[in-house]
């Protein structure tokens, strides 16, 4: 028998199905075509004649190959519907468990693989032995790693860990035969070559070791002496029992602040014992068996990374999360400016931020969301969310970004950057206890109780600051003396319209600064036409 | 358990391969906790040493394709009954039926029928019984693996896959006119005319002697709730490939011919190409009380409905009732010439 004969077409470890991982989606052939129904697992030469997948095909197998092969991860808690979803009210608290209609994820191997996508930062929580590093391990097989280079590459965070067990130290000979800097080489830890970095347990690391990570982290290049390593691109992945930087050492706030999404793993389900039993008697260590076809390039992730950011926004989309975004850093007892009056000036100023809230009280607290938290989103939160939300719309095949890909992110990327404020009524309330530790489900809710408000102000349909906002957007070239004073007059309208709702909101807040800002253009405009004239 | 004879050429393949046979084999117990070795054994030591053994050439990778081909199998659930009978007579039937192919090139013909069944499993066993019926007929008289494949895609439409009408007619095309004939059941007309008419009306059946014209084809669709389709009413719409369903929720191709009617939804196609009006030949229908009226022929509408929207292409009617959310497609007689 030939050795062709012999190939074998069973190997199921290392098997990727060539079906498209969402039916439908993917496919390279025409719709309804017979001939697709003759091609499958069942014949392997047939399949490698087929063109080789795209890059979201690609990532979606990757994807089901480890939730289904790699990690016992039952949890599906990033649910997406196509129709009504299938619920149920279960114990005394009266919660839902909700049977999703579409294809639904879980975060614990969704997160990471888009983290791998988009070269960001994911940091894995959870207790010990949850598998948190053998999640981080498969993202550096995946990137095309052996899985020795990868574990020998990962840092392990220890409460001795220097700043040269981590970047590299200089070579000793040069450090006393050296007449200046420049003389001294330096032996740079090959971790900082990867593509995959991976810190575990990066909460033991000490403080000012940290500093040293936050510059690699942060802008990417190592410095010792002087000396310069700048390292490729890559993604990044943390490990910690805890995400509030309870370890041996306090984690910086502005390390913390670089990690762009959290991900918890999970408890495991002993309904799945059997499935470990497996591995303990058959001796199987997934990471092993990777297919070769799920292993990505690093062409392939440069360009999937620019496919992903070529994902549209829609504008209806992008005003959801800006009405979101607009609910929390407003905070009208911080400032007597207009422009002060944000939670930002309470933090800077260092004034105790429970005589502010005290005094704050004009507003519905119940009802402004803004109340239940102690900050505001920063642009860096808000970039993350913009990508990793395509990043989730590519991984599902779409052209654009969904308002239910914002809904499904949000929570990984705020989870760890919009505090909630625990004191807030809203979480003295009974139904709402859960929330204080669920922050995940805290965070959605937030964001359904946004869009419900969104609805409510029919904003989709009635925004008369969009309207004046598109108008300007057209440019004031050409634009005549009458014309511009018209829309001025009916900026200071709306603010007048605005200021007599009497109650602020952070909504309302962000508005008036927009016609102020507006307001502003159009007065410099009539300035300089005066003058020209 | 089954046993295999010791003189048969299975039994003398598997011998030699035994190693890597049984690491196969564990390697799949291992992983698929419900692995029916009970079902395995039965199928490889019955129907697929029936066919095995008649073969001359490739026994070897025949027996090893088998083997691997059956664990997918299994993998996928079709060890489990009607679909382990219906793999046993895809063996006996068809793929006895064509053993010098199967010598050929096994991996290709044993492994794209099966797929085939992996892709079609949404669908009924009665499809899978009547597919594997109709394909046992003609495969003997494939003479390449090209025309084998050819004939099942042509049977996979015409047992009632209409969406495939199509791409299998163009499988169709490949044939030699002797088995266009045989697959269709045509007589007194070449292999040709036969495509050149299929291709022209979608009700025509080369097996019937004359057009049935304005009559009742199929019934499908249905409210959710009833276990059709549909969560809202949809508006029916000529497409250029059948017709279009949509209720702003939901799309879907509504697929008709003389052999099936499928409903397929749609994906990212929010905008579908639809054909122009037949305004003409819609005029020459209209619903009068419970009936469904052409000319003078009435045929009866079978929803409670006081009124149904009616959509016309050239030779097909589509009644949706509103209240039950079901489709009531009628073939309309070719258009008299102008």
């Amino acid at each position: 028998m030939s050795d062709e004969a012999k190939k074998t077409v069973f190997n199921p470890i290392g098997h990727i199905s060539k079906s498209p991982t969402i039916p439908g989606k993917g496919k390279q052939y025409r719709d309804f075509d017979v001939a697709q129904l003759f091609e499958g697992p069942c014949t392997p030469e047939a399949n490698s004649e087929v063109a080789p997948s795209p890059l979201d095909e690609k990532l979606r197998q990757a994807y089901f190959w480890v939730v289904n092969t790699a990690i016992i991860s039952p949890h599906y808690d990033v649910e997406y519907n196509d129709g009504p979803p299938t619920s149920m009210v279960v114990g005394d608290s009266k919660r839902s468990l909700t049977l999703p209609s579409a294809q639904s994820y879980s975060s614990y191997v969704l997160l990471p693989l888009l983290t791998f996508a988009v070269r960001g930062k994911c940091l894995f929580i959870g207790g010990p032995g949850r598998g948190k590093t053998a999640s981080a391990l498969l993202m550096g097989v995946l990137a095309g790693y052996p899985v020795k280079e990868v574990k020998r590459s990962m840092q392990h965070g220890h409460p001795q860990m220097t700043i040269a067990d981590l970047l590299g130290n200089p070579l000793p000979a040069d450090l006393v035969n050296a007449k200046s800097m420049d003389d001294i080489q330096i032996a740079w830890r090959s971790w900082l070559s990867m593509r995959v970095k991976i810190i575990d347990e990066y909460n033991r690391i000490p403080t000012r070791t940290q500093s040293a990570l936050l510059t690699v982290m942060g802008d990417n290049y190592a410095e010792v002496l002087n000396h310069i390593y700048e390292c490729p691109e890559s993604a990044w992945y943390l490990t910690a029992n805890d995400d509030k930087g309870g370890g041996t050492y306090e984690v910086v706030e502005a390390l913390r602040d670089r990690i762009d999404v959290v991900v918890q793993a999970l408890a495991f389900n002993p309904r799945f014992l059997e499935e470990l039993l497996v591995r303990v008697e058959n001796k199987i260590r997934p990471e092993e068996f990777v297919p070769s076809e799920i292993i990505f390039t690093q062409e392939e992730v440069d360009r999937m990374g620019d496919e992903i950011r070529s994902v549209a926004v829609p504008p209806d989309v992008l005003r959801r999360i800006e009405f979101f975004a607009s609910q929390f850093e407003f905070f009208e007892t911080a400032g007597t400016q207009f422009e002060y009056m944000t939670k930002d000036t309470a933090h800077v100023s260092g004034a105790q931020w429970r005589d502010l809230v005290s005094a704050d009280n004009g507003r519905d607290r119940l009802k402004d969301l803004g109340c239940q938290t102690m900050n505001g989103l920063s642009v860096r939160n808000l970039m993350t969310l913009l990508l990793y939300a395509k990043a989730v719309a590519y991984f599902r095949g779409n052209k654009s970004v969904s308002l239910d890909d914002v809904r499904q992110i949000l929570p990984f990327v705020l989870q760890d950057k919009l505090h909630a404020d625990l004191d807030s009524p809203f979480f003295d309330l009974g139904e709402n206890t859960a929330y204080k530790a669920d922050r995940i489900g805290w965070l959605r809710y937030l964001f359904d109780s946004s869009c419900q408000e969104f609805v409510r102000l029919n904003l989709d349909e009635d925004d008369p600051v969009r309207d004046v906002h598109n108008e300007f957007a057209k440019g004031l070239e050409g634009l005549s003396h009458s014309v511009a004073h018209k829309r001025l007059v009916n900026i200071e309208q709306l603010i007048r319209s605005r200021a007599k709702e009497g109650k602020l909101y952070g909504h309302v807040y962000d508005d008036l600064l927009k016609l102020k800002y507006l307001h502003q253009r159009y007065t410099n405009y009539l300035n300089w036409l005066k003058e020209s004239t | 358990m089954s046993h295999l004879s010791s003189s048969s050429a299975l039994a003398c393949s598997v011998t030699k391969h035994k190693k890597l046979i049984n690491e196969r084999i564990a390697q799949a117990r291992r992983l698929y906790l419900g692995l029916d070795m009970e079902s395995f054994s039965t199928l490889l030591t019955g129907p697929v040493a029936k066919v095995i053994d008649s073969l001359e050439d490739s026994i070897d990778e025949c027996a090893l394709t088998a083997v691997d081909t059956l664990l997918i199998m299994a993998r996928h659930g079709f060890l489990i009954s009607p679909y382990r009978e219906i793999l046993a007579s895809l063996w006996t039937d068809v793929l006895a039926g064509c053993t010098a192919l199967v010598s050929s090139a096994p991996h290709q013909v044993i492994g794209r029928l099966h797929n085939v069944l992996l892709n079609m499993r949404s669908r009924s066993v009665d499809f899978f019984r009547a597919w594997i019926d109709s394909l046992a007929a003609v495969a003997p008289f494939a003479s390449t693996k090209e025309e084998l494949f050819a004939l099942a895609s042509v049977l996979i439409w015409k047992n009632g896959n209409a969406a495939y009408r199509k791409s299998a007619l163009a499988a169709a095309k490949t044939l030699p006119s002797a088995l266009v004939l045989r697959v269709f059941n045509a007589a007194d007309m070449s292999g040709q005319e036969v495509l050149n008419r299929l291709g022209k009306d979608r009700w025509y059946n080369p097996s019937l002697a004359e057009p049935v014209g304005f009559t009742n084809r199929w019934i499908v669709g249905g409210f959710l709730g009833n276990g059709g389709p549909f969560i809202k009413p949809v508006s029916v719409r000529v497409g250029s490939d059948g017709f279009i369903l949509s209720n702003g929720l939901q799309a879907h191709h509504l697929f008709v011919d003389a052999f099936g009617c499928e409903i397929c939804p749609m994906r990212d196609v929010p905008q579908p190409v639809y054909k122009k009006s037949f305004l003409e030949r819609a005029e020459e229908v209209s619903q009068s009380g419970r009936w469904i009226v052409h000319k003078k022929t009435k045929v009866p509408f079978y929803f409670m409905d006081v009124d149904a929207a009616i959509t016309c292409d050239n030779d097909t009617v589509v009644a949706f009732s509103p209240w039950s959310y079901y489709l009531q497609v009628l073939s309309l007689p070719p258009q008299a010439p102008v």
